[in-house]
C-alpha cells in the first residue's frame, strides 16, 4: 500500500474510504469550524447548510492546506452543488488554491440501472486515483476492523451503559483518518464504560434532519434521557448493516457496501430508507423518539408524518423540535423534555 | 392581468382549457390511464406511448394563479409537513390529497396510473413517494448522475455536439432509464414503443423550437419588444406541455408568424418602451400583474425569461440516429442548466446582451431549493457584464410570503435609480 500521507477530504459517509486509504490518502470528513464565511456569503444561497457553507468557504479560502484532494459524493443535492460551485469559483478566479476535486457519482436509487452505473464510476475511481488489489484488499481489512469496533459501541449504547453524547464523540473517530487506531483504541475506552451501571433512564431515539454534533443528545440527556440511538451516519448507523465482503472482488464489495448499506437523503425506495428506523422501533429498546425538524431542512420534514403514523402505532411517545439545542437552550424547550421524559416509560 | 394583444395568446388559453377538458373526458368517462410528472421529464415518451401526461409545475401554476395555494399549503402544514419545505413541487401534491377536493381548479385532478420525476433534487424524492404511496400509483424516478465535463458555452454545443457536452455514460445511464420507463409506459397502454415514431416526433419538436428561435430573433432584433414577457410564456409553455404535437407546432408557428408581423410592422407591446428587463426564475404565478406594473411609470418591459429563450437552446437536437439517446441528452442537465452553475450563469449574460436588457430582476425563491441555487452566480455575471440586478426573494407559488405593494415600491425605487443613471 503507498505511503499515508496525503490527506483527501471527504464531504461524506458514501465516499469510499478504502479506496483513498488504498491510494494513499488519508481519508478525513470535513467538519464544520466556528469562524465567518466570506467566500460562501458571496456565493452561497441560504439554502445550503450551515456545514456545506463552511466547507464551500474553507476550501476557496484555500484554508485547508493539508488538503491534497477533495472527495464530493453525488448522493445530496447540497453536495452536488457543492461539486459545482467550486468548479466555478476556481473557473471564475473567485477562489485560488482549491484543492483537487473529484466527484464520486454514486446513486442511490436502488435499481438495476443505478448498480450497473454505480458499479462503474466505482471501478473508474479505483483507475482514476491509482488504488491497488492487494491495497484494497488491506484497506478492507482495517475498515471492517473500524466497523466492528463501531458495532461495539454501539453494544455498550444499547445495554444501557454509554450515553448518546459519549457514543458520538467515540464514533466521530471513525470518519477523522487512521481506522486502524481507531480499531485499536476502541476496546480500550470502551473498557472504562463497561463497568458503568446500567442506566434506568428512558432510552432515546433521535429521528430527522442530520447532526453534525452532540448538542441535542447533550441537552436530552441533560434533562434526564438516554440517547440510545439516532437514525444518522454520524452515530448508530456508521457501521452499517455488514462489512465490506471479502470473498468476491474487492471493487465490486466495496462498491455494494456504499450501495446497499449506507445512508443517504437519496436512498429510494422509501421502505428501504425507512429500514433501520423499523427496526429500532420493533427492537422494544426505544421509549421514546425525538424528532429534529428544523424549518431549514428539506428531506428529513417530508416523511415526518409517515414515521410519527409508525411511532404511535408502537404506541411510543415522542416529541417534535425545531431546535438543536447549539441555541442557548430556551426554557420551553427544556420543560417540553422534561415533560416529555416523564412520558417515557421503560419498556 | 394586461390584455392579451396576440391572438396566438388566446388561442393557447384555448387550447390548454380545451386540452385539459379532453383529459377528464379520456380519463373520467374512458377511464384513460394518466400521468402526474415533473417538468424535466422527458414528455415525448408519454406521447408517443399515449399515456396523457400532467406536470407538476404546470398544475401549481394553475393553483397558484387561481390564488389557492395558500389554502393547500396551510393544509400541508396542518397535515405535519413543515413551513419550511419546498412549495413549487409540492403545491400540486397539497391540491389532489388535501382540503375540499372541489376547490381545485377545472374540478381537479383524477387520480394518476402512475407518477414520474427526475431526482433534480433531493426533496422532490420525497414529494413524489409520498404522492404515489397515497393513490397508490407506481413511481419511476429517473436518477440523476452530475455532469464533471464543464465545457464553457453549453448553447454551442447542445445541437449537434450534445454527445461530448454530456458525456457518454451519462447518456446511456439515463437511455437504460428510459427504456425502463418505456416498460411501464407500455404495460399501462397497452402499447408498443416504436423508435421511428419518436424520431418522428422529436423531428417536429425541432421544427416547434425553430419557431420559437426565429420568434426569439425578432424580439431580440425589433427596436421595441413586440411582445410582452407573459404573453410569451403563456404560447411557449402551451405548446411546450405537448411539444411536437400537431397543435403544438402549428401553435409555435401561429406565434412566430404573428412576432414576426408585429416586428415588421413596428408594433411595440408598449410603445414608450425605455428600458428593457429580464426575468430570472420561474414566473410569479400569483401574481403576473407584477410585469405590467412599471410599463405606465418607468417605460420598463419585461421582454425575457427563460421560457421562450430555453426551447431553442435547451431542446433542439440534430443528429436522430439514435432518438433515445438524444432524448436523454435532452432530459440529464435540463434543470442544471437553468439553475446551476456553470450553465445558467454563462447562458442568462448571454441571452441579456443578445436582448440589449437594461437591468435583470432575479428571483431567490424562498421555498423552492433546486431553483434558489446558482443565483448568486447570476447575479455577479450580470453585474460583470454591466447589468443591474434587483433582487427578489420571494416564492413562484406561495402568494403568503408575498408583500404586493412592498416589492412594487421597491423596485420602483430600484428603476427610478436605473433612469436616473
Amino acid at each position: 500500500m503507498a505511503q499515508m500521507h496525503k490527506i483527501a477530504g471527504v464531504t461524506s459517509n458514501t465516499v469510499p474510504w478504502e479506496i483513498l486509504r488504498a491510494a494513499g490518502f488519508r481519508p478525513r470528513l470535513l467538519e464544520e469550524e466556528p469562524g465567518p464565511t466570506p467566500y460562501a456569503d458571496r456565493l452561497m444561497e441560504d439554502v445550503f447548510d450551515s456545514r456545506i457553507r463552511v466547507v464551500f468557504d474553507r476550501l476557496c479560502a484555500g484554508t485547508w492546506l493539508d488538503l491534497s484532494l477533495v472527495v464530493i459524493p453525488r448522493t445530496s443535492e447540497q453536495e452536488h452543488k457543492l461539486y459545482l460551485y467550486l468548479r466555478e469559483a476556481e473557473r471564475l478566479r473567485y477562489a485560488a488554491g482549491i484543492p483537487r476535486l473529484y466527484l464520486y457519482n454514486l446513486l442511490h436509487t436502488r435499481t438495476p440501472e443505478s448498480y450497473s452505473y454505480g458499479l462503474a464510476r466505482t471501478q473508474e475511481m479505483v483507475r482514476d486515483l491509482g488504488a491497488t488489489e492487494q491495497g484494497l484488499q488491506e484497506a478492507i481489512e482495517e475498515s471492517n476492523a473500524a466497523r466492528d469496533a463501531v458495532r461495539r459501541i454501539q453494544k455498550l449504547r444499547h445495554e444501557g451503559r454509554c450515553p448518546g453524547t459519549v457514543a458520538l464523540q467515540l464514533v466521530s473517530g471513525f470518519y477523522a483518518g487512521d481506522r486502524r487506531r481507531f480499531a485499536r483504541e476502541i476496546p480500550e475506552k470502551l473498557r472504562q464504560l463497561e463497568t458503568n451501571e446500567v442506566t434506568n433512564r428512558p432510552r432515546i431515539l433521535i429521528k430527522g434532519a442530520p447532526l453534525s454534533h452532540a448538542a441535542s443528545h447533550e441537552l436530552v440527556e441533560k434533562v434526564g434521557g438516554y440517547v440510545v440511538a439516532e437514525d444518522d451516519w454520524r452515530g448508530s448507523r456508521a457501521a452499517g448493516v455488514g462489512n465490506v465482503q471479502t470473498d468476491i472482488d474487492p471493487v465490486m464489495a466495496i462498491f455494494e457496501k456504499y450501495f446497499f448499506d449506507e445512508q443517504s437523503p437519496r436512498v429510494h425506495p422509501p421502505e428501504e430508507a425507512d429500514a433501520w428506523f423499523h427496526r429500532e422501533m420493533d427492537s422494544g429498546r426505544i421509549d421514546g423518539v425525538v424528532f429534529y425538524e428544523p424549518l431549514a431542512d428539506d428531506v428529513a420534514g417530508w416523511s415526518y408524518p409517515r414515521q410519527l403514523a409508525t411511532v404511535r402505532k408502537h404506541g411510543i411517545p415522542s416529541l417534535l423540535i425545531r431546535e438543536d439545542g447549539r441555541q442557548d437552550a430556551n426554557r420551553e424547550l427544556i420543560e417540553q423534555l422534561g415533560t416529555f421524559l416523564q412520558n417515557c416509560v421503560r419498556a | 392581468m394586461a390584455d392579451k394583444q396576440l391572438q396566438s395568446t388566446v388561442a393557447a388559453a384555448e387550447g390548454q382549457k380545451a386540452w385539459f377538458a379532453a383529459l377528464r373526458q379520456r380519463v373520467f368517462e374512458s377511464r384513460a390511464p394518466y400521468a402526474l410528472a415533473q417538468a424535466d421529464m422527458p414528455l415525448e415518451l408519454f406521447h408517443i406511448m399515449d399515456v396523457p401526461m400532467v406536470s407538476n409545475q404546470w398544475w401549481a401554476a394553475v393553483v397558484s394563479a387561481k390564488r389557492l395555494a395558500p389554502y393547500y399549503l396551510d393544509k400541508l402544514n396542518e397535515a405535519g409537513y413543515h413551513k419550511g419545505l419546498c412549495r413549487y413541487c409540492s403545491l400540486s401534491m397539497a391540491s389532489t390529497i388535501l382540503g375540499d377536493p372541489g376547490q381545485a381548479p377545472w374540478g381537479g385532478l383524477p387520480k394518476p396510473m402512475v407518477l414520474a420525476a427526475r431526482l433534480t433534487c433531493d426533496c422532490v424524492q420525497q414529494v413524489f413517494e409520498n404522492w404515489a404511496q397515497h393513490f397508490g400509483a407506481e413511481l419511476v424516478l429517473l436518477d440523476a448522475p452530475a455532469a464533471t465535463e464543464l465545457p464553457p458555452r453549453w448553447w454551442e454545443l447542445s445541437r449537434c455536439r450534445w454527445r461530448e457536452l454530456f458525456q457518454e455514460h451519462r447518456l446511456q445511464f439515463m437511455k437504460q432509464q428510459f427504456e425502463r420507463l418505456i416498460g411501464t409506459l407500455a404495460r399501462i397502454s397497452g402499447k408498443s414503443f416504436d423508435i421511428d415514431q419518436l424520431r418522428a416526433l422529436m423531428e417536429r419538436v425541432n421544427q416547434q423550437e425553430e419557431y420559437f428561435e426565429q420568434a426569439r430573433a425578432a424580439i431580440c432584433a425589433a427596436p421595441k419588444a413586440p411582445v410582452r414577457m407573459q404573453e410569451q410564456i403563456t404560447n411557449v409553455m402551451a405548446a411546450q406541455w405537448q411539444r411536437g404535437s400537431d397543435w403544438a407546432v402549428t401553435h409555435a408557428k401561429a406565434f412566430r408568424d404573428e412576432v414576426v408581423q408585429r416586428a415588421q410592422a413596428g408594433v411595440a407591446a408598449v410603445p414608450d418602451e425605455r428600458l428593457r428587463l429580464m426575468w430570472v426564475g420561474a414566473g410569479l404565478w400569483y401574481d403576473m400583474d407584477f410585469y405590467t406594473s412599471f410599463e405606465s411609470s418607468h417605460g420598463a418591459v419585461f421582454v425575457w425569461s427563460m421560457y421562450l429563450a430555453f426551447g431553442p437552446d435547451g431542446y433542439i437536437r440534430y443528429g436522430l440516429e439514435d432518438p433515445l439517446l438524444a432524448l436523454a441528452s435532452r432530459t440529464v442537465s435540463m434543470n442544471e442548466q437553468l439553475h446551476n452553475p456553470p450553465w445558467a450563469n454563462e447562458w442568462i449574460v448571454e441571452q441579456a446582451r443578445a436582448h440589449r436588457i437594461d437591468a435583470a430582476f432575479v428571483l431567490t425563491p424562498l421555498g423552492t431549493r433546486p431553483s434558489a441555487t446558482g443565483t448568486r452566480f447570476v447575479e455577479l455575471a450580470l453585474e460583470q457584464a454591466g447589468i443591474p440586478v434587483f433582487s427578489v426573494h420571494a416564492d413562484m407559488v406561495d402568494a403568503r410570503l408575498w408583500k404586493a405593494s412592498e416589492m412594487r415600491e421597491r423596485a420602483a425605487q430600484f428603476l427610478d435609480r436605473l433612469a436616473g443613471r
